[in-house]
């Protein structure tokens, strides 16, 4: 209801089908690596949907970013 | 009876004062006679009663009163409602005169209303409207040639504006006077003995309809229902379905290959028994229709309506098809009763939901007719609300939304349509969990913060009141007509729940039914803000709402996190939280503080033994946001998205995994789930058995599923198509928006008609494809289980072994 703008979700969608190319030239192992960047990326849909950034990609690859560090703080632990 | 009111609360709507019939306090128009001017044959007559039923048959409004002897007057008068043209003078005029040339509205002259979304008066043509029927396609024709015009009050409900003129709601106690001898309607026919008829010359009620301690009087009640699946149709060359009705232990039968005799005793038991509510099931769309038609062929008459005009009912079948939240659902089209309810449970969402006490309930707070009320959706007795508000503020209400909204750059768009905040909740089993909640999150925001269309971004507070993150303002000097109604929904829920916490037992289930029927209205008001026929609506105030509930999960997000808890989950008005050794002392206090900066109450709904997160079906690294299951520490189960709870599910499955979810219920921490793993292991492997050895009915393996669309129009061969005609090919028709049960029988039949059988017919099932079934076994035994046997939590969290 009201809803004129695409959920954070296909926002996410979106941005991973436009590199779609990207991701056809990796390797099989760097493609999965590919996708779990973007399920990482999907985890941070709060903060997607508040910034609401015109530029997707920028909040894409923050969430990115964020969950690879949470990586690196689990296995320094 | 108990009064456990305040004081002040009944002072705030008090019942309007001595008001005659055909007048209206605001306006300083000369006053009309009054309808007392036919010659008295019979001395007038007062008396006190409760309001049973009214309605409007242009162009009198006649009311049934049920009289302290147990009698039912019916009484009635010539009721005029006004409608107001505002725009040029020599327009509005021009206007006024054609709808007197067509003898629809006569024009009584200038006045001063108060516009809506100024709130300042402007000068109106007022018209008293003689056929309010013939009004509104008139005058929507008027707008359309002359942009200059406005209309207003136009296509308001004329049993809704006598309502509200004199303070009357259903089942009011009323004090009235009469004429018995007044040409008043159709007082002759006599169906119950206890009608005299008579002019309505002065009504007023005496009690308000925000008292909770209200009671329901005692109802006469007759059931109608069909005796066989309501798939089958009652006429026909098949099989035929036939019409029970019963009342007080009496009971009859309509058999459709002859209904006359079941029709004669039909009005020999409605005669004796004089009901005053049939309470139906598909009334509206199958039984009645049938009914008047059988009446009609046969020419046995059938008292359905009481001491009332004899009226014509057009018979119609035609059912609606209406779109909600995305889903196609069912309307069918109504026949309501004079002097008598009908309600159909299958075609009303209140009494589905709470009863005939929630149903009543939310009638007199809405001021519709009861019958009227059934049929009407939570966003129409909102509606029905704000109108008598505005007609009782002499506001003029809007008869074409004429609102746009107003042009922004599209960065701002970005920012403002954003809807409520949900988390992702890390997969996995957790203890210790607590769960916080905003009571009524968003009809609270609309009433604190004065969230209503007519206070979004006026001209006077600019630059005050900012909704956080989105750029719009709400009026700080006066306040919105929807937070007023809803703060009077809110407050009177409020005081059934205290209720609820003192009452005797007996009268725990109608409070609880009534403040479950304003829930369910008050859900629904926010949704109808951005929908776009409603009256009261405005994309800018659905805007400003959810910016408010994000902002609130935000700040008890931070004050929570700030105390040293872990958020593991949010959405949009639930917040789940994790401290080890917490103290329950500091979390009333944390809540506290969350309500003293948002102005919203934040309850504690339960601290979890454990609760289950589960991840997405899809992306298995991902979780779902509205998929879990948990144990509260007092023993009860919460359950969100599961298979039990859909309703598509068979009932063998559901059963099943009920009853996994009884072995982990009763498990209080991760070690004792953990060792309960072999008990489900073994449930579903009795499950399996029953199902390979065929000891499943088929009624327990049914499917049920929407239909959307007429099955001419489905071509693909899934299940529902093939069942809409397998169904056709017998006779049977289900239109868009009800639903289908269905069983599989071999979904690998080279022949699309052989895969399902759909109901009524599955008593003719040879055997079921126990294939399909195990799957749905599986499934079910794994979202529930999914957290023992992955190694690991999703994404953090302790490791686990495997241990199914």
């Amino acid at each position: 209801m009201g809803k004129s703008i695409t959920p954070y979700s296909h926002v996410v969608d979106q941005v991973e089908a436009a590199f779609s190319d990207f991701r056809r030239a990796l390797t099989r192992a760097d493609q999965a690596r590919c996708d779990t960047l973007f399920n990482y990326a999907r985890r941070h849909t709060p903060g997607g949907v508040l910034q609401s950034d015109p530029d997707p990609f920028r909040t894409v690859l923050l969430g990115m970013l964020i969950e690879l560090m949470r990586r690196l703080d689990e296995e320094q632990r | 009876m108990r009064r456990p009111t305040s004081p002040k609360a009944n002072r705030r709507r008090h019942p309007q004062e001595t008001v005659p019939l055909e007048t209206m306090p605001q306006e300083t128009m000369p006053q009309e006679t009054m309808p007392q001017e036919t010659v008295l044959r019979a001395p007038r007559r007062h008396g006190e009663g409760l309001l049973f039923d009214t309605a409007y048959l242009e162009p009198e409004i006649h009311l049934w009163i049920r009289t302290a002897d147990g009698g039912l007057l019916h009484l009635s008068t010539p009721f005029h409602p006004r409608c107001y043209l505002t725009g040029p003078r020599e327009v509005a005029g021009r206007a006024a005169r054609r709808l007197a040339d067509e003898a629809i509205a006569v024009p009584l002259g200038w006045t001063r209303r108060i516009e809506f979304w100024s709130g300042r008066p402007i000068p109106a043509l007022a018209l008293r409207v003689a056929r309010p029927g013939a009004l509104v396609e008139r005058v929507r024709r008027l707008l359309r040639a002359e942009r200059r015009l406005a209309a207003y009050d136009v296509d308001l409900d004329p049993a809704l504006v006598f309502h509200s003129r004199h303070g009357l709601f259903p089942l009011a106690r009323v004090a009235f006077s009469w004429d018995p001898d007044g040409s008043g309607g159709g007082s002759g026919d006599n169906s119950g003995g206890n009608s005299t008829g008579g002019r309505l010359v002065f009504i007023r009620a005496l009690d308000t309809p925000w008292d909770p301690g209200f009671v329901l009087p005692p109802l006469r009640v007759l059931t109608l229902r069909l005796t066989r699946s309501p798939l089958i149709p009652l006429e026909g060359s098949g099989p035929l379905n036939s019409v029970r009705a019963e009342s007080a232990g009496e009971a009859c039968e309509i058999d459709p290959a002859g209904p006359a005799p079941g029709l004669a005793a039909l009005a020999a038991l409605i005669e004796r028994h004089d009901p005053d509510w049939i309470d139906s099931e598909r009334g509206d769309q199958t039984i009645f229709p049938w009914l008047l038609e059988a009446v009609q062929r046969t020419g046995i008459e059938l008292p359905l309506d009481r001491a009332a005009p004899p009226v014509r009912r057009k018979i119609t079948r035609r059912t609606q098809a209406i779109v909600v939240y995305g889903q196609v659902m069912f309307k069918a089209s109504a026949y309501p009763l004079l002097g008598r309810w009908h309600l159909d449970r299958a075609n009303s969402f209140f009494i589905d939901k709470a009863g005939i006490e929630g149903l009543v309930e939310l009638a007199r707070m809405s001021r519709l007719p009861i019958q009227r009320q059934a049929r009407a959706s939570g966003g129409t007795a909102m509606t029905a609300m704000e109108i008598h508000l505005a007609l009782e503020k002499g506001m003029l209400v809007p008869f074409i939304k004429d609102q746009v909204e107003a042009f922004r750059p599209a960065s701002e768009l970005l920012r403002a349509d954003k809807g409520g905040l949900s988390y992702f909740p890390p997969a996995g089993i957790w203890e210790g969990v607590i769960e916080l909640d905003f009571a009524q999150q968003y009809p609270t925001i609309m009433a604190v913060h004065n969230v209503s269309p007519e206070t979004m971004d006026c001209a006077c507070c600019v630059g005050k009141n900012p909704v956080p993150g989105v750029a719009h303002h709400t009026c700080s000097r006066r306040r919105g007509l929807v937070p007023e109604a809803l703060s009077g929904l809110l407050s009177k829920r409020l005081k059934y729940k205290r209720l609820l916490k003192t009452c005797p037992p007996g009268d725990r289930s109608r409070y609880d039914a009534r403040q479950s029927a304003i829930k369910w209205t008050l859900v629904t008001t926010f949704g109808y803000q951005g929908f776009k026929s409603a009256k009261f609506g405005h994309i800018a105030a659905h805007e400003a709402i959810t910016a408010w509930g994000r902002e609130t999960l935000l700040i008890a997000k931070e004050v929570f996190e700030d105390a040293g808890y872990r958020m593991l989950h949010a959405l949009t008005d639930s917040l789940y939280v994790l401290k080890p050794g917490f103290d329950p002392a500091e979390v009333a206090r944390l809540a506290d503080e969350v309500r003293s900066r948002t102005g919203l109450t934040l309850g504690v709904e339960g601290v979890y033994d454990w609760i289950c997160f589960l991840p997405s079906k899809v992306r298995r690294e991902l979780s779902v946001a509205t998929r879990y299951f948990g144990r509260f520490a007092d023993g009860t189960l919460k359950l969100r998205g599961l298979k039990v709870r859909q309703h598509g599910t068979p009932p063998f499955i559901r059963a099943f995994q009920e009853a996994l979810l009884a072995i982990m219920g009763a498990c209080r921490n991760r070690a004792e789930l953990e060792a309960a793993a072999p008990r489900l292991r073994s449930a579903y492997e009795e499950a399996r058995e029953a199902l390979w050895r065929g000891r499943v009915a088929p009624a327990e393996l049914a499917i049920a599923a929407r239909v959307s669309r007429e099955v001419e129009r489905y071509k693909a061969n899934g299940p529902v198509p093939v069942c809409l005609r397998i169904l056709a090919a017998r006779g049977i028709r289900i239109p868009p928006g009800q639903k289908v049960r269905y069983l599989i029988v071999n979904r690998a039949h080279p022949d699309p008609l052989e895969r399902y059988l759909p109901e009524p017919f599955l008593d003719e099932a040879r055997g079921y494809d126990a294939v399909a079934y195990q799957a749905m076994l599986l499934d079910a035994f794994k979202e529930v289980t999914v957290n023992l046997e992955r190694p690991r939590h999703v994404w953090d969290g302790p490791q686990q072994q495997r241990l199914l």
